[in-house]
């Protein structure tokens, strides 16, 4: 199970690559519906990836693993997500296989 | 019970770690939280909280006045270090027992923790050792056995090995994150004990990484692109590729594990040169050029080993083998040089990360305890009824707050709440008589939690269980409570409608893609802005008098080239079931996509937007104060004054409230500011509504004027027809949003004809010919300029005809000087 996750969860990773080089290009509905059907799959075995992009940062948040830029480290938000982070849902237990990688700056709102 | 000390832990400078020896195994805890076996030696304080680890390690890098680590090279000495944030002083002895405590919540299993083994480098004399042993007393340990590095890694390896060491000498070769190590251990008529030993305190595998961002991607990125001042710009805080470098830093690690086990590593991301070209940095490294860029920090390893040899005056011979510990000696340049330097034997048979500590508690499970200790010392355990738990078992937000109360005197204990699926830990907090907290939740899931309250030595006293579930009760079918709308300028004045996105009773999740045009040309670099805000409430209503749940700004100097009106923006905007509200923008014409999601449980309210906000409302009052008391309607004149003196009564309350104060009093403002606006909504509405119907009846004449032209098509007609079907039905409902889109909608129309015909230049010119007198601030140089534009028609003169049209604009006095609910627009039409 867990090389199996390991294989999936290295995929996933490519695939959040492909998705964040290709859809800053151009605004792709169709890649973009490509993408939301992928995802679709991995959920069918379980795997829900989400990507925290814009999301707060917290050191609360263990989720995530951060590095932090830029010269505020008050009112974080992540700026780039080099990993999404991948829970396995079973029933009602959720698991998270990967912590996200990000990279957070301060100075939000 | 047991009678040996049985835990064994290494307290290290970067990273730190438990085990445990049960009959005759050992089991190295993992984080219950990270589910990692080590934890890095770094205590943070952000306001109250105290991080220890992974969290603290992050904030390193930002906020050294209130984060440490690499404290153990300053046991045994006076300094202190100061909490900036506090003004506290902490020696390096508190700071490792806080490390020490925080292992202790590693411990899943029965048993006693009061003894311990706890490893020292070999360097470390009495002074540094009693304190490491003072740190463990802090931490709630009765009894402390310190064991040195080396040994505990050389007994881990006789362990391992089942070997029976009975003589001889061997190296114990300690490559860390940061530090190095060397020691020459031997075993001398059956004592096991360190004979000599070497270091660098800086000298690691984070270096290697910086090897090669240094020496092989900085040197490639600056053939590739035109970068000045790469280096500054990488590493320091304000630097603009200051992002980037932590993501090389990350890039440089993968690819040098990578390099353990493949010829090559691959490196690759996107970045934006000085020109503004968008570079694909593609890279091989090779094993070579980095084990190249790694070998004088490999040499000096070997230098140092050397000093050992030649001091003691030892062959190579001599020496059994050498044994690698610490994470870089995967490396395998590490292993090949000092196999070929030595030609000895190079023992890998060791898990380099954690050999020490399973050294450490091999020699636990041996060392009898010193002294019966009495059990359990948690006397001060709390019971249940001590505290009172209130939260919401099944909720729809994406967080939920949580409220602990206690009955008695708490003081001097900690509290920590952790969820199950380790995505979540709020560090350890002062407790309190009261504690509230707001807990983040997986979407669609039960989400289990665990409150624990921890006594001053870090033994856990107290725990309870919390579930709750997110989302699962009416996941479909939830009802959207509100009309959504997008706050769009007017056309034909200065003000700004709300324009319905999703209606009231949509169901969730909703999804709509709109095209708006932008109504000023905004120029690259320049401080204009396009504002998108997204409102909540009633869309009869003005913007103001509305909850706004979310806003994008993008200004001029996000642009990547000149946005010009009537251009398009595609906005997207979603919300789901748990109510966050995602909006995207993307302009077509710079191919930019801006976007950003708004969580329900954040405002976006700030004291300088509410003010602004509340200003706006007065200069409006104003205007309709001086025309109602011209026309002697003194009834509705005290109206005006009194909401005049409301909004001032709120502006002085907002005053007393600090800017950057985090505080619910913003939202009870808010909230009457809005109440406000729906008055002062009452207070113009008749005369409002009766201008947009005039408006409207204009431009409907305008658009019948322009389906004569022979440019109008077919579908102009039709499209014009449908527009004005329902014409009595809307406008004797009077709904000024209505109203104002079906303004919109015939001006598209106009726009669209207007833009198949030649004559568009002159039409204007015309439309500002016929304009009434006071519509210009200044009527005699306009009509300078009208005898100037009209020449310009006579003599085809197109570029003087432009030049006459921008300045006549410039004079001309906006409509909407006297109209109501003036303010700076949104650059949306």
């Amino acid at each position: 199970m867990q090389e199996q996750h390991n294989a999936l969860c290295n995929i996933i990773n490519q695939i959040h690559s492909l998705e964040a080089k290709l859809m800053t290009s151009e605004d792709n509905q169709t890649l973009s519906r490509r993408f939301q059907r992928i995802k679709k799959s991995f959920e069918e075995l379980k795997l829900f990836v989400h990507n925290p992009i814009g999301e707060d940062y917290s050191e609360t948040r263990l989720d995530c693993e951060a590095s932090i830029s830029g010269e505020s480290s008050e009112h974080l938000k992540i700026i780039e997500v080099i990993k999404p982070l991948i829970y396995f849902k079973n029933g009602e237990d959720n698991e998270l296989i990967q912590r996200a990688v990000v990279i957070a700056e301060g100075g939000g709102d | 019970m047991s009678t040996t000390i049985d835990y064994g832990i290494d307290l290290g400078t970067t990273n730190s770690a438990i085990a445990r020896y049960v009959k005759g195994e050992v089991i190295v805890f993992k984080n219950p939280i990270t589910l990692k076996e080590t934890l890095p030696s770094v205590v943070a304080f952000r306001n109250e909280r105290t991080l220890v680890g992974d969290k603290a390690r992050e904030m390193l890098q930002k906020s050294s006045n209130n984060v440490f680590g690499l404290f153990k090279r300053k046991m045994g000495t006076s300094d202190s270090y100061m909490v900036g944030d506090t003004g506290n002083m902490l020696s390096p002895i508190q700071l490792s027992s806080m490390v020490l405590k925080e292992l202790k919540n590693f411990i899943h299993s029965e048993g006693s923790t009061e003894s311990v083994v706890i490893t020292i480098p070999s360097a470390f004399d009495t002074v540094q050792s009693n304190a490491t042993k003072k740190a463990g007393y802090e931490a709630g340990f009765k009894e402390v056995v310190l064991l040195q590095e080396p040994i505990a890694a050389s007994l881990a390896y006789a362990n391992k090995s089942n070997l029976d060491i009975t003589d001889g000498k061997w190296l114990v070769y300690d490559l860390g994150g940061g530090t190095f190590d060397v020691a020459l251990t031997a075993i001398d008529d059956g004592e096991l004990k360190i004979l000599d030993h070497e270091g660098d305190n800086y000298l690691g595998g984070t270096d290697f990484d910086k090897a090669i961002i240094e020496q092989f991607i900085i040197p490639n990125l600056k053939e590739k692109g035109t970068f000045a001042n790469l280096e500054t710009e990488l590493k320091t805080a304000s630097g603009k590729y200051n992002r980037l470098f932590y993501k090389l830093m990350f890039l440089a690690e993968e690819a040098k594990k990578e390099l353990t086990n493949s010829p090559i590593a691959e490196i690759e991301f996107e970045v934006t040169d000085d020109n503004g070209t968008e570079l694909d940095i593609y890279l091989e490294l090779t094993k070579e050029t980095f084990e190249t860029l790694i070998e004088p920090s490999v040499d000096k390893t070997i230098q140092l080993i050397d000093a050992i040899i030649e001091r003691n005056e030892i062959s190579n011979e001599d020496l059994k083998c050498i044994l690698l510990i610490g994470g870089s000696t995967y490396i395998p340049l590490v292993r090949s040089r000092l196999q070929e330097k030595y030609g000895i034997e190079i023992n890998t048979s060791l898990d380099p990360t954690t050999a020490v500590v399973i050294g450490a508690a091999y020699y636990a499970g041996i060392k009898p305890k010193a002294k019966k200790t009495a059990a359990s010392t948690s006397t001060t355990a709390l019971k249940k009824g001590n505290f009172k738990f209130a939260y919401e078992r099944v909720v729809r937000e994406a967080s939920t707050m949580l409220l602990v109360m206690a009955q008695d005197d708490i003081e001097g204990f900690q509290y920590r709440i952790t969820r199950s699926d380790g995505g979540y830990d709020s560090g350890l907090l002062p407790m309190s008589k009261q504690v509230t907290a707001d807990l983040p939740l997986i979407p669609n899931a039960h989400n289990a939690f665990q409150f624990n309250i921890l006594d001053s030595k870090g033994d856990r006293v107290f725990v309870e269980e919390i579930g709750i579930t997110q989302g699962k009760f009416s996941i479909d079918g939830q009802p959207l409570p509100n009309n959504i709308c997008l706050e769009v300028d007017s056309i034909e004045s200065e003000t700004t409608f709300l324009e319905p996105v999703f209606k009231k009773n949509d169901i969730l999740p909703l999804r709509k893609v709109i095209t708006k045009q932008v109504s000023k040309t905004i120029y690259k670099d320049s401080q204009e802005e396009i504002v998108i805000k997204v409102f909540e409430g009633d869309i009869d209503s003005i913007p103001a008098a509305n909850k706004l749940i979310g806003m994008i700004s993008v200004s001029g100097s996000s642009l990547e080239r000149d946005l010009i009106k009537g251009s398009d923006i595609e906005l997207t905007l979603e919300i789901t079931e748990s109510r966050d509200l995602k909006v995207g923008a993307y302009f077509t014409l710079t191919d930019q996509e801006f976007e950003n999601t708004f969580s329900s449980s954040e405002s976006s309210i700030t004291k300088a937007v509410l003010k602004s906000e509340l200003d706006s409302f007065q200069s409006n009052l104003g205007v309709k104060l001086q025309q109602l008391e011209k026309d002697s309607k003194y009834e509705e004149a005290a109206r005006v004054v009194a909401i005049d003196e409301e909004i001032n009564e709120l502006k002085s309350e907002l005053d007393l409230i600090a800017d950057d104060q985090i505080s619910d009093d913003f939202y009870v403002l808010d909230v009457r500011k809005r109440e406000l606006g729906k008055k002062m909504q009452a207070v113009f509405n008749t005369s409002f509504l009766t201008k947009t119907i005039e408006n409207y009846y204009e431009w409907k004449e305008t658009t019948q004027f322009r389906l004569i032209d022979k440019e109008a098509t077919e579908s102009d007609q039709i499209e014009f027809a449908k527009v004005i079907e329902d014409e009595v039905k809307f406008l004797q409902e009077g709904n000024i949003t209505t109203i104002k889109m079906k303004i919109n909608h015939l001006l598209s129309i106009c726009r669209r004809i207007a833009q198949r015909t030649p004559m568009t230049h002159e039409d204007v010119m015309m439309h500002y010919m016929y304009l009434k007198n006071e519509k210009y601030m200044n009527r005699s140089k306009a009509n300078d300029l009208i005898a100037k534009g009209d020449h310009a028609i006579e003599n085809k003169n197109y570029i003087e005809l432009v030049n006459v049209i921008k300045e006549l604009s410039i004079l001309k006095d906006k409509e909407g000087n006297s109209d109501l609910f003036k303010n700076k627009g949104t650059g949306l039409k």
